[in-house]
């Protein structure tokens, strides 16, 4: 194991985390068995005051996961050097079987912590607790993805060796991939172009119908919004990076958080997340619009999570178009 | 209809510890608009935690209580703070005004929050500070003031807001007989003008008046007698 102050750090956030996640699910079994606003007794009573400190509590816990997810990400950038054979995070997180996973469940995570917080900051505006449940019930889902987490966190930390001679990420995402990310890297350009465009377009039209009035654009709207973050994903793999490195055969999506490539790639995740982060929380919210004390709270909540996600996603197309159009690479189509 | 309700109210402190304490027991109540209501019983019988509850200062342990129909127990602190401010009026027993500021500045203190124009809210403090016969004194600080006229400052303060209902507790404790008298004729206006007032106190000279018109006694946390004006 590798003791930087970073890993110490992640470790200590994620257990702490975890165990405020098992904490806040031993309360909201309680929440989802016995609570009855109608009720006054002492047990429904208690219920209110410890709703209050349990999502306290969970907010900032949740706030941490958000930024822990980048914190990893710098972390394995950061620990590159020590590994043999590894140019950036991509060989850090192949140097155990524990790296990939580690990361993916982080962005799984990450954005349903950002879901959760939005669902509880909602919950928060209203005066007769009209999400508790629904709350309460999603906490209960991320919870063991959580533990997971930290488990395969701790595995994969503990398994760091700087003995272990690792692969680099011109072996991984290069031409010559194996595997799954082989699949990625040989997607052919212009239909994952088109791809992207489309998925970026149907958000952009159906946020902008949204945000116009048109109530029914709104489940579109966050169904493309999460789609565009997946579709992205995908395309910077396959024909965004190559742009940015100016490197035909390079696809790796890591290399672009260093500063040779101006650390590009830190705006572009933050830009990807926060316009998937309030898209899907805009459907998540959606079907309780009818409850009527949120009437007066939930179109404004609704009409800045669409526009915050158009602007991100309007910061990440902006991002591309000028890596693609300013590179020194020209593609030809496949 | 009742102004405000209270069904089945529960105090208990430090519950499941040792000096465990059960400051209300079962309490239920209806107290009706425009009135003067007393609550009066020894020390330790449970007014104080009483008022509290009603001015939504504390919550009970059991039991709901409702203020114009809207139950506000299950209130989120954020949702309670607006109606705290909004309908009711505190004056209590240590005054709690503060020193190196002037009358005027203690009176609209409770208001700044509302983002209410400073302007707007000295003439309102100025006026009340005039009905209170203190216009004159509402640029002096509040440590130059006598016992009467700081409590008189505590009264226009209570009012900032426009409260329906107004809280004192143990408003006369620390008066003498001409100044409660003036404190309880201060009241009758305020009961005239249409607001309702809940004292709790164990003055004679408070449950006495006339102008009282209903007394509940209070012993262990619970009402166990109560005489209303004829």
């Amino acid at each position: 194991m590798i003791l930087s102050p970073a890993v110490i750090a992640l470790m200590l956030g994620s257990t702490a985390v975890g165990l405020l996640a098992l904490y806040a699910s031993a309360w909201s079994v309680r929440i989802l068995r016995y609570w009855d606003l109608r009720s006054g007794n002492e047990s429904q009573l208690q219920l209110e005051k410890r709703t209050y400190l349990v999502s306290t509590l969970m907010a900032w816990a949740f706030a941490f996961q958000v930024g822990s997810l980048f914190l990893f990400i710098f972390t394995a950038e950061d620990l590159h050097r020590l590994f043999v054979g590894a140019m950036c995070a991509a060989g850090t997180l192949n140097v155990n079987e524990f790296g990939y996973p580690t990361i993916l469940l982080k962005v799984c995570n990450a954005l349903l912590a950002g879901i959760w917080l939005i669902v509880n900051y909602t919950d928060n505006r209203a005066s007769d607790y009209p999400l508790i449940r629904k709350k309460y019930a999603l906490l209960l889902v991320i919870t063991p993805l959580l533990l997971l987490e930290t488990f395969l966190q701790g595995a994969y930390f503990a398994g760091l060796k700087a003995n272990v001679i690792t692969s680099c990420c011109g072996s991984l995402f290069g031409a010559e991939a194996q595997g799954p990310v082989s699949s990625l890297v040989g997607l052919p350009a212009r239909p994952m172009q088109a791809a992207l465009i489309a998925s970026l377009a149907i958000t952009f039209v159906s946020g902008f119908l949204f945000l116009l009035g048109r109530a029914w654009a709104g489940a579109l709207f966050a169904f493309s919004s999460l789609a565009a973050f997946f579709v992205s994903v995908v395309a910077l793999v396959s024909f965004v990076s190559p742009y940015i490195y100016e490197l035909p055969t390079h696809h790796c999506p890591f290399c672009i958080l260093q500063r040779e490539y101006s650390y590009i790639g830190y705006f572009i995740y933050t830009f990807l997340l926060g316009g998937a982060i309030p898209g899907a929380a805009t459907g998540a919210l959606l079907p309780f619009r009818g409850i009527d004390s949120l009437q007066g709270v939930l179109p404004p909540v609704l009409r800045r999570l669409a526009l915050a996600s158009l602007l991100f996603y309007f910061l990440f197309s902006l991002l591309v178009v000028f890596s693609i159009s300013f590179s020194g690479l020209i593609l030809s189509a496949g | 209809m009742s102004l405000i309700t209270l069904k089945d109210i529960t105090k208990i402190f430090n519950r499941g510890r040792p000096d465990e304490f059960t400051a209300l027991s079962d309490v239920s109540l209806e107290i009706e608009p425009r009135g003067l209501a007393v609550f009066k019983g020894p020390s330790g019988s449970g007014k104080t935690t009483l008022l509290s509850i009603v001015g939504c200062m504390a919550k009970p342990s059991a039991g709901r209580v409702f203020v114009k129909g809207r139950e506000v127990t299950s209130l989120p602190d954020r949702f309670l703070t607006d109606v705290r401010r909004h309908t009711f009026g505190f004056i209590f027993q240590q005054l709690h005004l503060v020193r190196g500021i002037s009358a005027l500045e203690n009176v609209i203190l409770p208001a700044y929050p509302s983002g209410e124009r400073i302007a707007a809210l000295r003439d309102k403090g100025l006026r009340l500070l005039d009905l209170m016969g203190l216009s004159s004194r509402a640029d002096t600080n509040i440590e130059w003031l006598s016992g009467g006229e700081a409590q008189r400052v505590a009264i226009a303060r209570a009012l900032i807001n426009e409260p329906a209902i107004v809280i004192a507790d143990e408003p006369t404790a620390h008066l003498d007989t001409k100044l409660s008298l003036d404190f309880m004729a201060a009241m009758g206006r305020l009961k005239a003008e249409g607001k309702t007032i809940l004292f709790a106190s164990h003055d004679p000279l408070v449950y006495e008046s006339a102008m009282v018109d209903r007394v509940l006694e209070m012993r262990d946390g619970r009402i166990v007698a109560e005489r209303r004006a004829s």
